[in-house]
């Protein structure tokens, strides 16, 4: 998944259920009450299940352990759908041209995986020609999002109005409402129709029901978007209405808050856009439309005939970018000292970061802004992506070896309980046959007696097998073999995935460190800004409080 | 006096609001993202993941194989069939009285139920015998709310126990039907 947030309003919404700090959590499904059990010893219909189920609560992983060799040819699309998933594009793109090669009769649900996997790889010609080979109709659910897919690779491929065409289907839903939301993004960026685009926003709006945060922050786009177009329309009442829509705890109230200021200023409202950009001080200056607020808020002031005011906040201005740029001086210095996990994205005890931070992300909204704007970039959310995964299957198998930790004590303590029982039983069984063996020397007629000579036989078998029990060969013998072969295993791979993290950790340093020097040279490029503003407003001061004989003598020229 | 110097300000700010505005503006595309040749990190960490994908089969095979015998498993499983309307919010299972799964649904369970998928609610070991599942189902149906208490009676043999409960509509009011397949 990729960043959609590089300007102040998003544009496209690619994977539906995105969430802008994800930590994955593969093993950490996999280790809970566990979804996964025995394949092979599962009726086929329901391994199938299990595996689809998994795949569509988001646990490939789970996906993956389920589809064994016995399963693995009724599930291939499924398995190669999971290996995307799980950030495994490599084998899936193996499989895939392996898949291609054999043409295989597909299931109707196959078709649909087979369109979402191609999709997934970006591949919008194979993802149309399978949605275009379903025959027949799949669940309403996969048809939403099948919708969703195919508008896309439409728009992507085709432009708008086919999109627009593939669109109008009796559906409603988050995936509809995202696929007409792109639609309005795309209309306006090829700047063909502004109506068109809200046309499109107006429907995403209709069809996008429920409460569910998703939905929320759907809304939140649409109105932003809607605003911003007739902003551009040169309609900033309309515009100013959408703008207040947008909740004021969203993603995007800095940015809206910004916009709202641009329509009061369309609207000659210079002190309410002074108001509505004051508030937005209180966000962090990194955010999207935060540090433009602080270079609109003089204009503003001019417009409202306060030139002092004005002069204030070009110096404010300027200081605060000048602060934020040592601010990010500092972190870029605490990545290089420490990393950037410490740093910005988890939990740290170090003396020199609690300045900067801390223990609460959601309250500490600087480290947060940092934060998001990791995440939000699109080389970085990979590799943080791939350290967490990597490193929750390190959670994992250190899981693993407690658990058999507990199972050797297990196996410990049953052969324990076994010795002492054998033991007992053991030593009445010698004591009866040296009893009858006594008794058989003192009377004849039973040596005589093949009956009893069985018995003893038998006694004597008994007490063998007892004693190579006792020695808890039987217990052994089933698992601690195994239990040791798979502890090796698991240390060996622990070892490696050891290495590979800190690997990993190198360059989401690097990767953090570019993204901190792009925001610094950004940042750089406001302050000029809001320097040259205070330059020009103290010159037109100077000049309208010089005398006019003065101006025009020409020793002061 | 003021309105004489606002002017140039004025034609200055304009030049700067059309940056600011121009910063903001909508004109990205839907465009696949560009296809990056996978780094030799990313093989590596795609090579480990397959071989830990293996090992922790091995893994769950070995702890089912300690925990739960197959001659003393019992695993119940959840599914709804096709079409169903039913929006199951919350279940909760007892196994003899005693409580040992519960469950609050969230839209991607549904969605995972609804397109074929199975859930497994609980995997445990009991003894053979006469045993008593009993489930809670709570839920919103086409036209009403419903909380509906079921109970089976099983026996179980030897070998491995598989109840996997089916929930459907009924065409008549569309209320939920509880079915149990017993494999």
């Amino acid at each position: 998944m990729h960043s959609w947030f590089p300007g102040a309003i998003s544009h496209v919404i690619r994977a539906v259920f995105w969430v802008f700090v994800t930590i994955p959590s593969a093993m950490v499904a996999a280790q809970s009450q566990g979804s996964t059990t025995t394949p092979s010893s599962l009726p086929q219909e329901m391994t199938d299940g299990l595996i689809r189920y998994a795949l569509e609560t988001d646990n490939p992983f789970d996906a993956l352990v389920l589809v064994d060799k016995q399963a693995k040819d009724r599930n291939r699309i499924a398995e190669l759908l999971a290996y995307q998933a799980f950030g495994m594009p490599n084998i899936a793109g193996k499989g895939l041209s392996q898949l291609e090669k054999t043409k295989p009769k597909l299931s109707n649900i196959e078709k649909y995986q087979l369109g979402k996997l191609y999709y997934e790889r970006g591949d919008c010609i194979a993802s149309l020609k399978a949605f275009n080979s379903l025959k027949s109709r799949i669940p309403e659910t996969f048809r939403e999002r099948q919708v969703y897919y195919r508008s896309h690779c439409i728009l992507t491929l085709g432009g708008p109005v086919k999109a627009a065409q593939a669109l109008s289907q009796p559906l409603s839903g988050q995936w509809v409402a995202s696929a007409y939301y792109n639609l309005a993004m795309e209309y306006a960026s090829r700047n063909v129709s502004k109506t068109k685009a809200l046309v499109s926003l107006r429907v995403a709006k209709d069809l996008n029901y429920g409460d569910s945060s998703y939905a929320e922050e759907l809304n939140d786009r649409i109105h932003l978007a809607a605003g911003k177009l007739y902003l551009d329309s040169e309609k900033p009442t309309l515009a100013s209405d959408f703008l207040k829509k947008v909740r004021v705890d969203s993603l995007f109230t800095a940015q809206a808050q910004y916009l709202l200021g641009l329509s009061y200023i369309q609207q000659q409202d210079f002190r309410g856009a002074t108001q509505i950009w004051s508030l937005n001080k209180k966000f962090p200056l990194i955010a999207p439309g935060v540090a433009e607020s602080y270079l609109g808020t003089p204009f503003a002031f001019e417009g409202a005939g306060y030139a002092a005011q004005a002069l204030e906040a070009y110096v404010e201005a300027s200081d605060i970018f000048e602060a934020e740029i040592e601010t990010i001086t500092n972190i870029t210095g605490l990545i290089e000292k420490y990393s950037t996990r410490e740093v910005l994205l988890e939990d740290s005890k170090k003396k020199d970061l609690q300045w900067f931070l801390k223990q609460d992300v959601a309250r500490n909204t600087q480290r947060a802004a940092y934060y998001k704007a990791v995440l939000d970039d699109a080389d970085a959310y990979r590799l943080i992506n791939l350290y967490y995964e990597l490193e929750s299957l390190h959670s994992g198998l250190n899981y693993w070896l407690t658990q058999f930790e507990v199972f050797e004590a297990q196996l410990a303590s049953r052969i324990k309980t076994s010795v002492k029982k054998q033991s007992k039983a053991l030593a009445r069984l010698q004591d009866s046959q040296k009893k009858l063996v006594k008794r058989t020397q003192s009377n004849s007629i039973a040596a005589k007696s093949a009956s009893v000579a069985r018995s003893l036989e038998a006694i004597a078998k008994r007490a063998a097998y007892l004693k190579s029990a006792l020695a808890s060969e039987v217990l052994e013998k089933d698992y601690r073999p195994e239990l040791k072969r798979l502890k090796n295993s698991i240390k060996k791979q622990n070892a490696r995935l050891v290495s590979l993290l800190s690997k990993l950790d190198q360059e989401i340093d690097q990767s953090a460190i570019r993204l901190l020097r792009e925001l610094n040279d950004a940042l750089v490029v406001k302050y000029e800004k809001a320097e040259q503003g205070l330059i020009h407003t103290l010159e037109v001061l100077a000049e309208a409080r010089t005398r006019r004989t003065n101006r025009l003598d020409g020793r002061y020229q | 006096m003021l309105s004489r110097f606002l002017s140039p300000i004025k034609t200055v700010s304009f030049a700067l609001l059309f940056l600011l505005v121009s910063s903001l503006s909508l004109g990205q595309t839907p465009q696949n993202e560009a296809k990056k040749a996978p780094t030799q990190l990313e093989l590596d960490a795609e090579a480990i993941k397959k071989e830990l994908i293996d090992l922790n089969r091995e893994l769950y095979r070995f702890e089912e194989s300690l925990l739960h015998p197959n001659n003393t498993q019992l695993v119940v499983f959840l599914s709804l069939a096709e079409g169903t309307r039913f929006q199951l919010d919350s279940l909760e299972l007892q196994l003899d009285g005693q409580l040992i799964s519960s469950h609050l649904y969230q839209d991607q369970e549904i969605t995972a139920l609804l397109g074929g998928g199975i859930q497994r609610l609980y995997i445990g070991s009991i003894t053979t015998g006469k045993h008593k599942l009993s489930g809670k189902f709570n839920g919103k149906g086409r036209a009403n709310y419903y909380k509906r208490d079921k109970s089976l009676f099983f026996t179980k043999d030897k070998g491995a126990k598989y109840l996997q409960i089916v929930i459907s509509d009924s065409p008549a009011d569309g209320a939920p039907l509880f079915k149990v397949k017993q494999w």
